[in-house]
C-alpha cells in the first residue's frame, strides 16, 4: 500500500506542501535555536576552560565577568595588591591589566569580539599565557620589550580576522592599524589561543592603552598566577580580607557566571522548541484526523472491496511518515544551511542536526499514529450509507 | 441446482436512541448458484439491509447466513473480510470509484487486495476493462467519465477477481434508462458467460425483469 500512500500524497498536492512546509518550519526553528545553545555552550566550556590558573581581581563594581573593562581601578592599588600576594604567586606572570572592549559580542555570555588589552611590558605573557597553555606568536614579537617600534600592537588570531573582514586587507607585520583614531603598527600576530579572550586581544604597552584611552594612572584588574595548587586559597584570603572592594574571579567563577547566564537563555530555547514541536505533532494530528475523515466513504469502499483494517491503516501510517520525513529533512536542509551561512558565525555541526532528525520522524508519526487508528472504527457499511 | 446463498430467520434491528427500527423481521431465502435475482420493493423495507448481510457487510441480529455451507454469522471480522475479498463483488449506486486512481488502478486495486502482485493484478484488470468495453479509458480518472463509463469500471472491479457472486444496490439509481439498460445487459450477459450469481435491488420494473427471479420484499419481510 505504499503506492496507494505515494499516490494520495502527489493527488493531493496542496494539503502535502502544505503538511511538508509546515513541519519543516517548525524542524528548521528548533534546529536552529537549539544549534545556537549548543555553539553557546561549547564556546562557553572552552572559554572556562582555557583561563586555567589566571586569577583575576577586579573591582567589586565591574561584577563577575572577565574581562571586564570600564571601573577603573587606580594603579597604586593594584601595586599594592602585586605586593601584598607576592608570597603566594608567581611574580613573573602576575601583571597589571587595562581592558576596553572594541566590539560588542555577537551572542551574549561571551567576550567581547575585540578586547583592547593594555599591559605592562614584559608581563604580556600573564596574560597570553595562561598555566595550560602558552601561546607562541605566530608572527613577529610576542612581547613589547623585543621591538623598536614606536606604537606597537600584538594581535590575537580572531582579532586578527576580524580586522582583515572590516578593512579587506590581510594583516601582517608592519601593517598599520587604526585604534580609536590613532596607528599602530602590528608587531606580533599571536598563534590560536583556547583561550577566547586571547584570541580576541588587541594588545597594546599598558601606557601607551592608558593614553589612548585617558586614564593614566589607572587598570582594569590585576591577572595573577598562584605558586602551586595549594597557594591558590591564601591569595583568595589575602583579598578577601584586605580588600573589600575587590572581586577574585578564577576559571571556576566564569564557568559559573556564563552557565547561570546561559541557563535562562537555554530554558528559554527548550520552552520555544517543545512548542514547536509540538505544534509539529498537533499539525500532523490534525492532518490525519481530517484525512481519516475526509476519507470515510473511501475507506468504507476500500473495506467492502475486502482490503483488511490493517491494510487501510498502513497505507495512511505511510502517507504520515513520508509527509514528516520530507518535512523533517527539508528542515535537517534548511537549518543546516541557516547554520552554516546565513548567521555570522559558522554554527553548523552535523551531528546536533543528525540527532534531531529521527527524533522529530518518530515525534510525528506517533501523533500520526492516534488519528490513523480510528480507522478501524470505519464499517465497510460506511460506503453503502448516505445512497 | 446447488445452493450457493442461504438466510434462515435473519433479523436486523438498529436502535436510533430510544426507537428501535426493524429493517429485517424474519427472511428466508435460497439463491442458487449462476442465477440473476432482483430484489424489489418500495424505499426503505430493508433491501439494502438484506444486501448488506449478504455482501458480509453487516451481521445479523437474529438467524443464520450461509454461504457455500459455511456459517456467516459466526464468523469473525476478519474472516468476513476475507470473503468479500475473494467470493464477494459490489456495484454501487454512486459507483464509488477511487478519485485518486486511474481506471486501470481501480479495478486492479481488488485483486492487490488478495495480495496479487501489481503487474498480474493490471493485466487481469486490462482484460476486464476490454470486456466491459472501456480499454480506451485506462489511465483516465473517474472524474473524466460518463455515469456509465463509470459503472461499467465498477463491473469490472468487481468481476476482476471471479467471484462467487456480485451484489449490486440499485446500479442503475444514477444512471439515464438507457444507459441503465445497456449496464443491466452486460451484468446479464456476463452472468450467463461466467456463471456468476448475481443480486441487484432495483426500483425499476423493466430492470428487474431482466433477470430470472424477482423477490419482492415489504416492511422487512419477502412477500410470497
Ligand atoms: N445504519 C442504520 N441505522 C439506523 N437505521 C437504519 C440504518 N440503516 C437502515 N436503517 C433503517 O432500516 C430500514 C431499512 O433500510 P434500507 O435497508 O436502507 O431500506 P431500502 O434499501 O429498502 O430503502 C429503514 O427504515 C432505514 O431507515
Ligand atoms: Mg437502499
Amino acid at each position: 500500500m505504499i503506492d496507494y500512500a505515494i499516490k494520495n500524497i502527489l493527488r493531493r498536492r496542496i494539503r502535502s506542501l502544505m503538511t511538508i512546509s509546515g513541519i519543516t518550519v517548525m524542524m528548521t526553528l528548533v534546529i536552529v535555536i537549539t544549534g545556537i545553545v549548543s555553539y553557546q555552550v561549547r564556546t562557553m566550556n572552552a572559554h572556562a576552560a582555557a583561563g586555567s590558573g589566571k586569577i583575576n581581581v577586579q573591582p567589586m563594581l565591574a561584577g563577575m565577568t572577565y574581562p571586564a573593562g570600564g571601573i577603573d581601578l587606580p594603579e597604586s592599588e593594584a601595586a599594592a595588591v602585586l605586593l601584598d600576594t607576592e608570597a603566594y604567586s608567581q611574580p613573573a606572570l602576575c601583571a597589571r591589566v587595562l581592558f576596553f572592549t572594541l566590539k560588542e559580542p555577537l551572542y551574549p555570555n561571551q567576550p567581547p569580539e575585540l578586547i583592547l588589552t593594555g599591559i605592562e611590558a614584559g608581563k604580556e605573557e600573564s596574560f597570553t599565557g595562561s598555566v595550560a597553555q602558552d601561546v607562541r606568536p605566530a608572527a613577529g614579537v610576542e612581547t613589547f620589550t623585543g621591538t623598536t617600534i614606536e606604537q606597537p600592537v600584538i594581535v590575537g588570531e580572531h582579532a586578527a580576522d576580524v580586522y582583515e573582514a572590516e578593512t579587506g586587507q590581510e594583516i601582517n607585520i608592519g601593517t598599520v592599524l587604526d585604534i580609536l583614531g590613532q596607528p599602530y603598527t602590528v608587531a606580533g600576530l599571536l598563534d590560536h589561543s583556547a583561550d577566547i579572550v586571547v584570541n580576541n586581544a588587541v594588545i597594546l604597552p599598558l601606557d601607551q592603552a592608558q593614553d589612548l584611552l585617558g586614564k593614566e594612572g589607572f587598570v582594569s584588574s590585576i591577572l595573577l598566577v598562584a605558586a602551586d595548587i595549594n597557594t591558590d586559597a591564601d591569595i583568595l584570603q589575602v583579598i578577601e580580607t584586605r580588600y573589600p572592594q575587590l572581586n577574585v574571579v578564577t576559571d571556576d567563577t566564569v564557568r559559573r557566571n556564563a552557565q547561570s547566564g546561559i541557563a535562562l537563555f537555554e530554558a528559554m530555547v527548550n520552552t520555544i522548541s517543545t512548542v514547536a514541536v509540538l505544534c509539529a505533532a498537533f499539525l500532523i494530528m490534525t492532518v490525519t484526523l481530517i484525512t481519516v475523515r475526509e476519507r470515510t466513504r473511501e475507506i468504507g469502499v476500500l473495506r467492502a472491496l475486502g482490503a483488511s483494517k490493517w491494510t487501510v491503516i498502513g497505507s495512511v501510517i505511510w502517507e504520515i511518515f513520508l509527509l514528516s520525513l520530507a518535512g523533517s529533512l527539508l528542515g535537517g536542509v534548511a537549518s543546516g544551511f541557516i547554520l552554516a551561512f546565513a548567521l555570522q558565525e559558522n554554527l553548523f555541526d552535523i551531528v546536533h542536526i543528525l540527532t534531531y532528525l529521527p527524533l522529530a520522524i518518530l515525534l510525528t508519526l506517533a501523533a500520526g499514529l492516534v488519528p490513523a487508528l480510528n480507522i478501524s472504527r470505519i464499517l465497510p457499511v460506511e460506503a453503502l450509507r448516505y445512497e | 441446482m446447488k445452493t450457493i446463498l442461504k438466510l434462515e430467520n435473519v433479523t436486523k434491528k438498529y436502535s436510533l436512541g430510544s426507537t428501535v427500527v426493524h429493517a429485517l423481521r424474519g427472511v428466508n431465502i435460497e439463491l442458487e448458484k449462476g442465477k440473476y435475482y432482483s430484489i424489489v420493493g418500495p424505499s426503505g423495507s430493508g433491501k439494502s439491509t438484506l444486501l448488506h448481510i449478504l455482501g458480509c457487510m453487516d451481521l445479523p441480529s437474529t438467524g443464520e447466513v450461509w454461504i457455500n455451507s459455511r456459517p456467516v454469522h459466526c464468523l469473525n471480522e476478519t474472516q468476513l473480510t476475507k470473503i468479500r475479498a475473494v467470493e464477494l463483488g459490489f456495484i454501487f449506486q454512486s459507483f464509488h470509484l477511487n478519485p485518486i486512481l486511474t481506471v486501470l488502478e481501480n479495478v486492479s486495486i481488488a485483486l492487490q487486495f488478495l495480495g496479487i502482485g501489481k503487474a498480474a493484478a493490471q493485466e487481469r484488470a486490462r482484460e476486464w476493462l476490454d470486456r466491459v468495453g472501456l480499454d480506451h479509458r485506462l489511465d483516465h480518472y473517474p472524474s473524466e467519465l460518463s455515469g456509465g463509463e463509470r459503472q461499467r469500471v465498477a463491473i469490472a472491479r468487481a468481476l476482476v477477481k471471479k467471484p462467487q457472486f456480485v451484489l449490486a444496490d440499485e446500479p442503475t439509481g444514477n444512471l439515464d434508462s438507457k444507459t441503465g439498460q445497456e449496464i443491466i445487459s452486460l451484468l446479464r450477459k456476463i452472468n450467463r458467460e461466467a456463471g456468476v450469481t448475481i443480486v441487484q435491488v432495483t426500483h425499476d420494473r423493466e430492470i428487474a425483469e431482466m433477470g430470472d427471479e424477482i423477490i419482492s420484499f415489504r416492511d422487512g419481510r419477502i412477500l410470497q
